[in-house]
């Protein structure tokens, strides 16, 4: 581990923005704090609990152009003389600039491992996993949790370096920087550090206020009349999956960039989607498994804390809190979780009760 | 890496009518390794691109190593 005062990591900061994109947390106005690309070390804040929406758009973009299609039609031999063969021509985008997501939180990278779990499993999602393997993930610890934070009651700590290419803890006069994948050890390669000798400089955080329901809770709750009371203020907004750092549903399609006679050019692109939307799981032909709010609602929470984690290991949840800031009808994920952890035990209880 | 959002290319062998509102589509892959190594089992769908409109799921109907096209059984429903 070494010590890097400010002014070093200024330097740092500089020697990689010359060829590298570098994501750090910027103040865009008063009170909003984001992940954007920056161009100089002045422009990044350090006084923040987490940014307004996680920095998963730069893994995983809000729209993204995934394939360029050009149709080209040329005389056909032996045609009617206005038949057309057509040709397709496929072309996948470019790579972009190696990243370096600075700053990055220990919640936003548990959700990327989350994502990980599912989006780096064959089949491979080419796009995600291009960005992922670009970017080095430079870690800051958090000092304080924020009001709805909850990190605590998901297994791990606001200063936890899993999934960091670099881990900074702050200290007096700068930071004690700690590196820990070879990506992150090329990183740090050639800076002008002191060596620090001291302990980790890992806090004792207060122990979490309630803890996840397991998973065989959820499936015996599945009909409880809650999810509909709880539905009943839902404005299908979809603002909590926007700014999740663990939602990924996507929609694809195609649309028309340039046209004329025998030429056709099309990008096929894809954008976040929501569960929350009404016609999400609506099929050919008009039907629709989750008509209601209830049950879309419904689905939310149980993709997050069963389903995922049935079919690819981690919860896909990280306890940022971010959902519970923005929800305009203040729906509350750590409500939800209390209140199924309650009716479990009571279930729990009752069949104690009953049983012989 | 496989970029699973890659298309297979193929052209329509032919269009066959089933019914009301229902075609069968028997597509010639144009890729000869394709064809030779794409196998598939009862019951797994496809992604058929309509380029210019998107992609959407669809059963495959044929028999995998026994047909020569991969066909799709497609009922006129939905956009």
């Amino acid at each position: 581990m070494n010590l890097i005062t400010h002014a070093q990591l200024r330097d740092w900061l500089a020697t990689m923005m010359a060829d590298r994109t570098v994501i750090a947390p910027t103040r865009v106005i008063d009170g909003l704090v984001l992940y954007q690309p920056v161009n100089s070390p002045d422009a990044i804040a350090f006084d923040f609990t987490r940014t307004a929406i996680s920095p998963k758009e730069f893994f995983l973009p809000a729209t993204e152009a995934i394939l360029t299609l050009e149709r080209i039609g040329q005389m056909a031999a032996g045609g009617d003389g206005t038949g057309l063969k057509w040709n397709v021509k496929l072309s996948e985008p470019e790579l972009e600039r190696e990243q370096v997501l600075f700053g990055c939180r220990p919640c936003d990278v548990h959700a990327l491992l989350a994502l990980d779990a599912l989006l780096l499993q064959d089949p491979v999602d080419a796009y995600y996993a291009r960005r992922r393997e670009r970017t080095t993930l430079i870690g800051l610890a958090c000092e304080q949790m924020g009001p709805t934070c909850f990190c605590t009651s998901l297994g791990f700590t606001p200063d936890d370096q899993r999934g960091m290419d670099v881990m900074l803890y702050p200290v007096e006069g700068g930071y004690v920087l700690e590196a820990l994948t070879e990506k992150g050890r090329m990183m740090a390669d050639g800076l002008t550090m002191e060596p620090y000798a001291g302990e980790r400089p890992q806090k004792a955080w207060p122990p979490a206020e309630f803890s996840v329901p397991p998973r065989l809770v959820w499936p015996q709750l599945f009909n409880d009349p809650y999810w509909g009371r709880l539905a009943d203020r839902c404005l299908s907004c979809k603002l909590c999956a926007y700014v999740c750092p663990t939602c990924r549903c996507f929609d694809v399609r195609d649309y028309t960039v340039a046209q004329g006679p025998g030429y056709q050019k099309i990008e096929r692109l894809r954008c976040w989607d929501s569960c929350m939307a009404e016609g999400y799981r609506r099929i050919a032909g008009g039907h629709n498994p989750r008509p209601t709010k209830a049950q879309r609602l419904r689905n939310r929470f149980y993709c997050k804390f069963d389903y995922y984690p049935a079919d690819f290991g981690p919860l896909a949840c990280v306890g940022c809190g971010r959902c519970i800031d923005y929800c305009p009808v203040n729906v509350d994920i750590t409500e939800v979780l209390q209140a199924v952890a309650a009716k479990g035990e009571a279930l729990a209880t009752n069949a104690t009760r009953l049983s012989p | 890496m496989i970029n699973p959002y890659v298309p297979y290319l193929g052209r329509l062998a032919d269009i066959q009518p089933l019914g009301t509102g229902i075609k069968l589509f028997k597509v010639q892959l144009e890729d000869q390794t394709v064809v030779r190594e794409f196998t598939y089992r009862p019951g797994q769908f496809a992604f058929v691109s309509a380029f210019g409109v998107g992609e959407a799921p669809f059963g495959i109907t044929s028999v995998s190593g026994i047909d020569d096209t991969v066909d799709f059984a497609i009922n006129k429903v939905g956009t």
